[in-house]
């Protein structure tokens, strides 16, 4: 399995995207050359040089070490998002698929519901009621996303729950508790995998989303999203400082795209043996 | 002793409320100890709905199935589990019906560990006493399915249904997909354990070769019927029911001069 993601080129670049952002997240306090927050005006849109690598924003404030730290938010927020969110989809989608067709039923209604609300007016909503900061725009993502992971496991569940394999473990005295942990989980995992690496794609753009439009972190964050937003007015006059935190954006969604689609082609030929 | 008591199993009919096809039909069945029965007829006859009442797998639409004087619709949750002691069931596809990512070990050990106490040593005693009797090696014991041919597969199944002991196993089309010789070596292996071991076997089959090698008793199954029982010593002479002789008239002509 490592190897042929080894031997399959849009999984390494894909990989190669991913650690340099999480390269760039864990090491940002020692690459960053300046204070992110340090405002100095009278540096204001300062050219790139030797003192500030990719130049300063309308604060003057290094746009280098702004990036670094902006993959902190990014993968700070989506990644734990994700783990709630697994958690999540994996208990309630499997209950689900275990259940009798009524409740079935019930949790597929209480899905749909959800899934028939935008995201952005249920983070809208959400930030509305519960106020700014960075756990409140975690929780939004979850309220919004929960109903797609959730159904999405349970369609993996569904599908495997018809195998002969598990009837023989039913016959074999299996609880169904002990059908969902032994039997269910392990076989949906690798299709689960994937669907939660091309999540954190999602998410990181929902993230960025969010913070564009000022729901949810504090004015001055050194947020992609907000460093879009606040670049819009200088779009004319510098135009980079909206090309650099679009493109980390770009890479690292594409990376965990990328990493995500190499993953399910490797896996569902697997799958088929 | 399983008992079946008029069994009836309908299917609802698409869009027709109300409306339904009747998959097992007003069956009465008694499985004695110690006998091989088969239950053969074509396919859409019934004979899997049956089987899954039988072991309590499908609840029926009406009548009740009875293990040793008692109804197994009616067991709690625990006991409900704990029938499967007494009964097993070898399912059509080995390869889809192990897990593929348990080992034969697992396997073969996972209702001793669900079912019976015992400890982790008498287990292992356990699975590599089942792994002998069903002439496996050893050496597959930490294999996967995958990584088995079709007969080791259905060798550890029988070897999973047998593990526990049960009084009656049921073989749902379980020698369909084998190849002759395989199939061969494996009916005469369980005709070995029976003698040794006094199962109650009920194949479910549309080989009606498999039933003729095999059983004792033979149930021929129409439409969800019974529509013939017959007690087989030999000769084919004693199936009556033109169904019964429709089925019979499919072997091959060699088959049928041996044993008339």
């Amino acid at each position: 399995m490592f190897k042929k993601v080894l031997c399959n080129p849009q999984a390494v670049i894909g990989l190669v995207l991913i650690a340099v952002v999480l390269a760039a997240a864990v090491m940002a306090p020692m690459l960053a050359p300046h204070d992110p927050e340090a405002v100095d005006v009278t540096r204001k849109f300062a050219e790139p040089g030797k003192e500030y690598p990719l130049g300063t924003d309308q604060l003057g404030r290094c746009e280098l070490s702004r990036l670094l730290y902006g993959a902190r938010y990014s993968i700070g927020m989506s990644l734990p998002t994700l783990l709630v969110l697994s958690v999540i989809g994996l208990v309630l989608g499997c209950l689900s698929a275990c259940s009798g067709k009524a409740v079935d039923r019930i949790f597929i209604t209480v899905c749909d519901i959800f899934i028939s609300f935008p995201s952005l007016i249920i983070a809208a909503a959400v930030i509305g009621v519960l106020g700014n900061g960075m756990q409140n725009i975690v929780i939004a993502i979850i309220i919004s996303m929960w109903a797609w992971f959730t159904r999405m496991i349970r369609s993996y569940a569904v599908a495997e729950m018809g195998r002969d394999y598990i009837l023989a473990a039913r016959i074999s005295g299996c609880s169904t508790f002990q059908i969902i942990v032994r039997h269910l989980i392990p076989n949906i995992m690798s299709q689960f995998l994937v669907y939660v690496s091309t999540g954190v794609a999602s998410a990181i753009l929902m993230v960025s989303g969010f913070s564009f439009l000022n729901l949810g972190l504090s004015a001055g964050a050194a947020e992609w999203g907000a460093m879009l937003n606040e670049a819009r007015s200088s779009l004319y006059s510098h135009p980079e400082l909206l090309i650099y935190p679009g493109a980390c954006i770009l890479i690292t969604s594409a990376g965990f795209n990328l990493f995500g689609e190499a993953l399910r082609d490797i896996i569902e030929p697997e799958e088929g043996q | 002793m399983l008992e079946a008591i008029n069994l009836y199993k309908s299917y609802p009919a698409a869009g027709q409320k109300g409306k339904g096809t009747n998959a097992v039909n007003g069956v009465d069945l008694v499985l004695e100890d110690r006998m091989t029965y088969a239950l053969v007829g074509e396919s859409g006859s019934g004979k899997s709905t049956l089987s899954k009442m039988l072991t309590g797998l499908l609840p029926p639409t009406s009548g009740d199935v009875l293990l040793d004087g008692k109804s197994i619709f009616s067991l709690g949750r625990k006991e409900s589990r704990l029938r499967f002691t007494q009964m097993q069931m070898v399912l059509q596809d080995s390869k889809s019906a192990l897990d593929p990512r348990f080992t034969v070990y697992d396997s073969i050990a996972e209702p001793i560990r669900n079912l019976l106490n015992v400890p982790k040593q008498r287990e292992r005693q356990m699975v590599a006493e089942l792994m002998n009797k069903m002439e496996l090696p050893d050496s597959l014991m930490n294999r996967r399915p995958n990584e088995l041919s079709g007969g080791q597969q259905k060798r550890v199944c029988i070897a999973r249904a047998i593990s526990v002991s049960p009084q009656l196993v049921i073989f749902d089309e379980a020698m369909s997909g084998l190849d002759v010789i395989v199939r061969k070596s494996i009916l005469e292996l369980l005709k070995r354990l029976q003698e040794e071991s006094g199962f109650t076997y009920l194949f479910i089959t549309h080989d009606i070769d498999v039933a003729l090698y095999i059983a004792d008793h033979i149930l021929v199954m129409k439409e969800g019927k019974l529509v013939e029982r017959v007690c087989y010593t030999g000769s084919i002479e004693c199936f009556k029911h033109p169904y019964s002789r429709m089925l019979l008239d499919s072997l091959l002509p060699e088959y049928l001069g041996q044993n008339a």
